[in-house]
């Protein structure tokens, strides 16, 4: 995977079910960038926020874009609690 | 003298299957009695047992399907496949479309497909899989195609085919766009999808074949079911324990026990003798073997016999045991165990599993000898006892007139495609 496909992810604002293979496919370092980073589809942070990878979780816990229902599930359900921790800032961080 | 139940055949009718058959031909015999035994079983389905093991069988293998291609989610338990739904639907309009587009497309579509294809009677020669990476992976980003036939025997790929299951009209302009203008298109991949993209592709003149399955409601209707049985958490992600999945993958699912009778074998020979036509012969076998079929809690820790070619269909086979002696009489005492390495079988022994609702074969890899010592033999009914004799008698007088009549000329899997063509009509 290029880095300019991984742009083009963070700048696309209409995702076609392909463009979510295409993210969940990519390597574990590149999902916690796209994870950090992403702010026009809360359909792919939803997935990441489920991601076997706890640092690709911790990534979704530290994006102010996340939606808050889903820092408030990581924040209170996650296995991680780094995870739990990271989102709790988040949300503090955005007043909730 | 012995009446016509007694569960011994006479003299005579042992020299006339002795006379009549080889072991060439009870090797077709016990090929032709499976495969049309689970063929009437699967097409015309045992109510109320088998159409549920379906059903709960078709979410596990969507649920591992979507788990294989995105091996990050958490499609391995029905809470968690609840929970990643929830939170999609709860989103934006995309990430909600998205989700069921997921579901149905990358998931239960495939699978049926698969399912559809492995349940014609091709399959005993044709194995229909989804598409796997060189480390023998499914993967979400396979380029190009889905899923592949390949000849059992060769390993030669017959076939590529991409499937798409959109589940509304809007998108069917842009999915023949799609398909097309991908570096992996090819002509010869074929398109499957349901009958209004067809008939679309097909109107635009799209080079490559085609294959109908269903049509656009009934992918709305079954990505509606799916969204209802993850948000309700009935979706079914495997068989109970992580234990019993390992057992899945060395093992398969029974749906029902086909019994193979003596009845069937009559019928077998007066097809070769040319008294009755393959069709015939065909239906007739069929029939037994579905009449006689064990299902419910009567399969619990019945040993079965699966032929190799048909492993993986959902049944497996017990023999008769009139026929089951014949055979020793006529042939000496190892000859069931000759036909069972002739047609390689496996040994099957049924488990119950999940509280009765499914029950599984774990496969065993034997010689013939310790199957033929471990499968379960059942009794026939008098009145295919009665039945039999009175077919043999026609037989016997026919045979005397000088009708003989083989049709042999025409290779298995040209008579299976033209059974499946046949089928597709009455349907």
């Amino acid at each position: 995977m290029e880095n300019r496909e991984l742009a083009r992810l963070l700048d696309l604002e209409e995702w076609s079910p392909n463009d979510e293979k295409i993210a969940l496919n990519l390597k574990e370092e590149e999902r916690i960038y796209l994870a950090k980073h992403i702010k026009k589809y809360d359909g792919i942070i939803i997935d990441l926020s489920y991601d076997r990878s706890t640092t690709v979780r911790e990534a979704v816990a530290s994006n102010i874009n996340t939606p808050i229902n889903i820092l408030r599930r990581l924040s209170t359900s996650d296995k991680c609690k780094t995870v739990k921790d990271i989102s709790n800032s988040t949300l503090k961080e955005l007043g909730k | 003298m012995t009446s016509r139940f007694d569960k011994k055949l006479s003299e005579e009718e042992f020299t006339y299957i002795k006379k009549n058959l080889s072991k060439e031909d009870l090797k077709e015999f016990f090929d032709i009695a499976s495969v049309a035994g689970a063929h009437e079983t699967i097409t015309r389905g045992i109510p109320g047992v088998y159409e549920g093991t379906q059903q709960f069988i078709r979410d596990i293998e969507t649920a591992q399907l979507l788990q294989q291609k995105f091996p990050n989610m958490p499609y391995d338990t029905a809470e968690g496949f609840k929970n990643w739904l929830t939170d999609r639907l709860s989103g934006s309009t995309q990430a909600g479309a998205n989700a069921l587009n997921r579901l149905q497309g990358d998931g239960a579509g495939e699978v049926d497909f698969v399912r559809e294809m492995q349940g014609s009677l091709r399959s005993l020669f044709i194995k229909t899989d989804f598409a796997r990476d060189a480390g023998g992976n499914i993967t979400s980003n396979y380029p190009g195609i889905d899923a592949i036939e390949i000849n059992r025997f060769t390993g030669n790929v017959l076939n590529e085919f991409q499937i798409k299951t959109l589940r509304t009209k809007d998108s069917i302009n842009q999915v023949l766009k799609d398909f097309t203008n991908n570096q992996h298109y090819d002509e010869n991949i074929t398109l499957v999808g349901p009958k209004e993209l067809i008939e679309e592709a097909k109107r635009q003149g799209l080079p490559n074949p085609v294959k109908m399955m269903g049509s656009v409601e009934d992918n709305a209707k079954s990505a509606r079911e799916l969204k209802d049985r993850v948000q309700s958490g009935q979706m079914a992600t495997e068989l109970t324990t992580k234990e019993v999945m390992g057992k899945v993958a060395g093992g398969a699912v029974i749906g029902a026990a086909i019994s193979i009778g003596i009845s069937s074998l009559f019928n077998f020979i007066a097809y070769t003798k040319g008294e009755i036509s393959k069709k015939e012969m065909l239906t007739r076998v069929g029939k037994d073997g579905a009449k006689g079929a064990i299902t419910g809690g009567a399969l619990a820790g019945l040993s079965l016999f699966v032929p190799g070619g048909i492993i993986g269909i959902g049944v497996g086979f017990v023999v008769g045991s009139v026929l089951r002696r014949a055979l020793d009489d006529a042939f000496g005492d190892g000859i069931f165990a000759e036909v069972l390495d002739l047609t390689k079988s496996v040994q099957a022994n049924v488990k119950l599993l999940h509280d009765g609702s499914v029950y599984m074969a774990e496969l065993v890899v034997a010689d013939g000898e310790q199957i033929a010592r471990a499968v379960d033999t059942v009794e026939e009914l008098a009145a295919e006892r009665l039945d039999t004799l009175n077919r043999l008698q026609n037989l016997e007088i026919q045979h005397q007139s000088g009708q003989v009549l083989i049709e042999r000329n025409q290779s298995v899997v040209s008579k299976l495609d033209k059974l499946d063509v046949m089928r597709a009509r009455l349907e």
